[in-house]
């Protein structure tokens, strides 16, 4: 942890995208701040929706028609990417200091191309390395990504590979280039279980070896709980609640955190029914007034019509509430207690 | 509808369905005008049983048969070994209108929530199809109060009939096909990874969805999952699947408590607990390599290759799937 | 946010909203606006011909042969289009000749697409030995030379309308054939349709209830597009003389008239070759507004990418474009 320093790598200032639908338009994003220091790793979390994916495609520049950013700034080292001369430093940081990792290997990988020779051309391109500089470094890179027999697998095609070791091939390209941060877009969610621990445990130790700071994107909470420091919770197109992830899961301040927290299946407990959040995440094409989650929170009151701003809880927490910290999910809600 | 709370207990009753040393096989490329198809054999020596108003949790990795049990068990594959019984009788060879009449009974939920339902028909058409394919009623209207009867039992808005399956969320897309599920009144129903297309916040509300419908209405469930997590919820019993064959079945707190096939065990280990001191605490079993694929199954046990406890006997022999315990059956040579 | 359009892509008979959805869409995309246009005053003009034709089309005039159109010199407004060798008024013609072209084109279009349906809907939901028998006869069928089959028919049956639509048709199904398989065998695998199976869904009721709906934009796309092949292919046999025979029009018995005098009187050609190739133009316009509009995901693209444009158009106008808010 202490290879944290303090010069923020990348910020996302108030950041709102939208995308232009038939039906209206859609809002994706409603304003996200978010940061990451060097050697940190950050989770995303939220259901579909709630705009954890469209935040990494804003960052790696992929929001693209319906898409558009509307307003707010993404900052690389504490430049801009988006005004000026952004977008043009933007692409020469993409792919090289940023890398992005996706949910299915098979449609990000060429199926016509070996997989060693796709890990080659992005080291010729980014690094310009000659052919056999390129032969030797995706061996490593192979090895450092724990496959087994590289220079049998290096001349293989990507649909004679298992889906565990095709998530291999693409961690191993976006570390080809040794980048800073490195953003995993629900990278187990297609892999079965057993395989899931061996890439987290992959992503864990890579991040550890190469200091990288991590992006990890997620709906499943059992993952965060295992590889990040810090959690972002996100829920109709904002975040709600942000703090250190020891500290997020065992004391969550917002009520949909805690309640996603209570509606997570767990092995240890041996309650036969799990507890559900009752309704559904509003549509974004009009979202509510106010907070988002008003609807279905069994502790929301008058002034949740207006937006709470994500706010200090306490240290190394913060949410967007207006009645943090109170339990929402038991029985009674003590309702006067809070409000005091 | 009663009639399902005055069951005997849950182990003296009849089996609903009764699987005995089932095998199937694939075609691994379909031959040509005039070659012969190679086969591949996806399941082998398969038993179990499941009881009335039993939910019994079917848990296997890509690759292990278990969409494949699920639809051997509905007749929808024929077998290439071994027996079905449904009630009591045997329905392996049945075919034609006698299995048509036959799927009154037995039911399929789908794991995908978008795709299981036709977009071009309202949900009142949709869940009022069964009965009238079986002649219970002559059009959906005719069925509207019954039909409305379903959407209470299954939580959806009353208003829902005249609107296309577009307008819902996956969640209620998901509790449309249960209720046309359960418009036959199945006594068995299949439930392929019912909610793991869902969010987690709403697949509990499915999940619990499914336990109240079995209260109420004494369904039996094989429910058909991926990982451990969300069957220990809901199932009674739990079976394991690993590369074709079971590895592992049992009640449900024996096989969560003490797991006996270093397989299941793999598989506890692998659900991460949101928790991060737990996590953190928790031993984790990560075994190296793959799933074997389908097509080149190894010999002896499947999961020799990634076991820690395996010998030479491990790669020769297949171990059978026998009583360890009270009701714990286990195919492992060590354990 | 794809999926909330998708009813409004499929209009029932009895929505009400159905007709003005239809020219809404026609709005977004000028070309397809032009080939429906274009289409519409074909189809009038094939029903009302015999009333608009100032002249009877096979009527024939030694005193006005070879006229030019009414622009050039020598030409009078009586003859817009000029007259063929014969003295017969080329304008009338010309809107004679659409009758028999929308005619052969419906026909065999409705001929060739319901036979090749069936096989298609047949080998696709038998699959098995049927599937392969019945698409290895469509290979050798498609193997077999058209123009060859076309002449032996002929030559054996003798040329007219009717011969022309049936051999039209004999040689124009398998691409359907071909596509419905293609489409049937997808749609088997999808959960809906093993859902329809499931709950006791017999053969009949799975094809016709949720089969066969997801068929029909596809193949109506397929068959206006085989529509223009019909008439260009009409225009070919008759100009051969194999296929409309005198005193009846046809564009293509047209042109073939006119070819001998192609240098003295290139009226006699262009007209009736214009109206084929306007006529196959605004058709192709209208088949890719229609394959866009039945497809909810293309339709929401092409309102983005219009969305789009419209912005960047505005954004000029502005003054200098906003600049991101600053924190």
């Amino acid at each position: 942890m202490d290879a944290i320093s303090d010069m923020p790598l990348l910020e996302v200032e108030r950041l709102c995208v939208e995308f232009d639908t038939r039906a209206g338009v859609v809002h994706g994003l409603r304003g996200v701040d978010l940061s990451i220091r060097r050697g940190e790793t950050l989770a995303i979390v939220g259901e579909s929706g709630s705009g954890k994916s469209v935040t990494a495609q804003a960052v790696m520049g992929l929001i693209d028609v319906p898409g558009r950013i509307v307003s707010g700034d993404i900052k690389w080292k504490g430049q801009s990417l988006l005004t000026g001369d952004g977008p043009k430093r933007a692409r020469e940081i993409r792919g090289k200091e940023v890398s992005l990792i996706f949910q299915d290997p098979m449609t990000s990988l060429n199926p016509l191309l070996t997989v060693g020779a796709q890990i080659a051309e992005v080291l010729q391109r980014h690094l310009g390395m000659t052919k056999t500089q390129a032969r030797t470094r995706v061996l490593e890179l192979l090895e450092a990504v724990g496959i087994p027999a590289p220079p049998r697998r290096a001349n293989q095609y990507p649909h004679e590979l298992s889906g565990g070791m095709r998530q291999r091939i693409m961690i191993a390209m976006a570390i080809a280039c040794e980048p800073q941060l490195l953003i995993a877009d629900e990278p187990t969610t297609a892999l079965d279980v057993t395989i899931q621990a061996q890439v987290l445990e992959l992503i864990a130790g890579l991040q550890e070896t190469l200091n990288l700071s991590v992006i990890l994107i997620t709906h499943d909470l059992g993952v965060v709980a295992g590889l990040c420091r810090r959690v972002a919770v996100m829920y109709a197109g904002r975040i709600v609640e942000m703090g250190l992830a020891d500290d997020l899961f065992e004391r969550p301040s917002h009520p949909y955190t805690q309640g996603l927290i209570r509606s997570t299946p767990r092995l240890d407990d041996r309650m036969n029914r799990l507890i559900a959040i009752e309704g559904s995440p509003p549509s974004l094409l009009s979202p509510p007034v106010g907070c988002s989650f008003r609807a279905r929170c069994p502790i929301a009151v008058e002034r949740c019509t207006e937006q709470p701003p994500l706010a200090v809880v306490h240290p190394g927490a913060s949410a967007a509430c207006w009645r943090p910290s109170v339990p929402a999910w038991q029985e009674s809600p003590p309702l006067e207690a809070a409000l005091t | 509808m009663s009639a399902a709370l005055s069951l005997p207990p849950l182990a003296d009753r009849e089996p609903v369905l009764s699987v005995r040393s089932m095998t199937v096989e694939y075609e691994a490329s379909r031959g040509g005008l005039w070659s012969k198809p190679s086969k591949v054999q996806a399941l082998r020596d398969i038993s179990f049983d499941i009881r009335p108003g039993e939910t019994l949790g079917l848990v296997g990795e890509s690759g292990s048969g278990k969409t494949t049990i699920g639809r051997a068990v509905l007749r929808r594959l024929d077998l290439a070994d071994g027996r079905i019984f449904f009630r009591g009788r045997d329905i392996t060879n049945v075919r034609g209108e006698e299995l048509r009449k036959l799927r009154r009974h037995m039911q399929l939920v789908f794991q995908d929530p978008y795709a299981s339902l036709n977009p071009r028909m309202r949900v009142l058409d949709i869940v009022a199809e069964p009965l009238i394919v079986y002649g219970i009623v002559k059009n959906a209207d005719e069925a509207r109060d019954e039909i409305g009867e379903l959407m209470r039992l299954v939580g959806l808005p009353r208003d829902a009939h005249d609107r296309y399956p577009h307008a819902f969320s996956g969640g209620q897309r998901q509790r449309i096909g249960i209720a046309r599920a359960l418009a036959l009144k199945p006594e068995l129903i299949v439930a392929d990874e019912p909610v793991s297309a869902l969010d987690v916040s709403v697949r509990a509300q499915v999940v619990n969805l499914l336990q109240d419908l079995q209260k109420e209405l004494g369904i039996a469930y094989l429910f058909i999952a991926h990982d451990l997590s969300v069957v220990r919820h809901i199932s009674h019993r739990v079976a394991i699947l690993h590369s074709g064959r079971l590895v592992e079945i049992a009640d449900r707190d024996a096989l969560y408590d003490n797991p006996q096939h270093p397989y299941t065990e793999a598989l506890l280990s692998a659900v991460p607990v949101p928790d991060p001191r737990t996590q953190r605490a928790r031993k984790r079993l990560i075994y190296r390599g793959d799933i074997p694929d389908v097509a080149h199954w190894p010999s002896g046990c499947h999961f020799h290759a990634r076991c820690p406890l395996a010998t030479e006997r491990c790669s020769l022999q297949v171990p059978l799937l026998i009583n360890k315990g009270e009701d714990h059956k286990v195919a492992c040579w060590h354990r | 946010m794809a999926a909330s359009t998708t009813t409004s892509s499929t209009p029932s008979p009895g929505q009400p909203g159905a007709l003005r959805n239809f020219f809404t869409e026609l709005r977004y995309d000028k070309a397809g606006l032009f080939g429906f246009s274009v289409i519409v005053l074909l189809i009038l003009m094939a029903i009302f011909g015999p009333l608009i034709t100032p002249y009877d089309p096979a009527a024939q005039s030694v005193v006005a042969r070879l006229k030019p159109p009414a622009w050039l010199p020598g030409g009078s407004w009586a003859h817009i289009f000029g007259t063929d060798h014969l003295g017969r008024d080329v304008f009338s013609r010309v809107i004679a000749g659409a009758r028999i072209s929308l005619i052969a084109g419906v026909s065999v279009v409705l001929l060739a697409g319901a036979f090749g349906v069936l096989v298609g809907l047949v080998a696709g939901f038998r699959g098995g030995r049927t599937d392969s028998v019945l698409m290895r006869i469509v290979d050798i069928q498609v193997a077999f030379p058209g123009l060859l089959m076309i002449l032996l028919i002929v030559s054996v049956v003798g040329p007219g309308l009717v011969t022309m639509i049936v051999v039209l048709a004999i040689t124009n199904w398998m691409i359907y054939a071909r596509v419905v398989r293609g489409i049937v065998l997808s749609l088997r695998q999808t959960p809906y349709v093993e859902a329809a199976e499931m709950i006791g869904c017999k053969p009949g009721r799975v094809i016709f209830r949720h089969i066969l709906p997801n068929l029909t934009s596809p193949l109506l796309t397929l068959g206006i597009l085989e529509f223009t092949n019909v008439v260009l292919a009409e225009a070919a046999m008759s100009f051969l003389g194999l296929g409309v025979q005198p005193p009846a029009t046809s564009w293509g018995l047209d042109v073939a008239n006119g070819k001998d005098y192609i240098f003295v009187a290139w009226w006699l050609i262009t007209f009736p070759g214009m109206a084929i190739s306007i006529t196959v133009l605004s058709i192709n316009l209208f088949a890719n507004w229609m394959r866009v509009t039945t497809d909810p995901q293309e339709r929401e693209k092409r309102f983005a990418r219009a969305k789009a444009a419209e912005r960047r158009r505005g954004k000029r106008h502005d003054a200098p474009a906003p600049a991101p808010v600053e924190a």
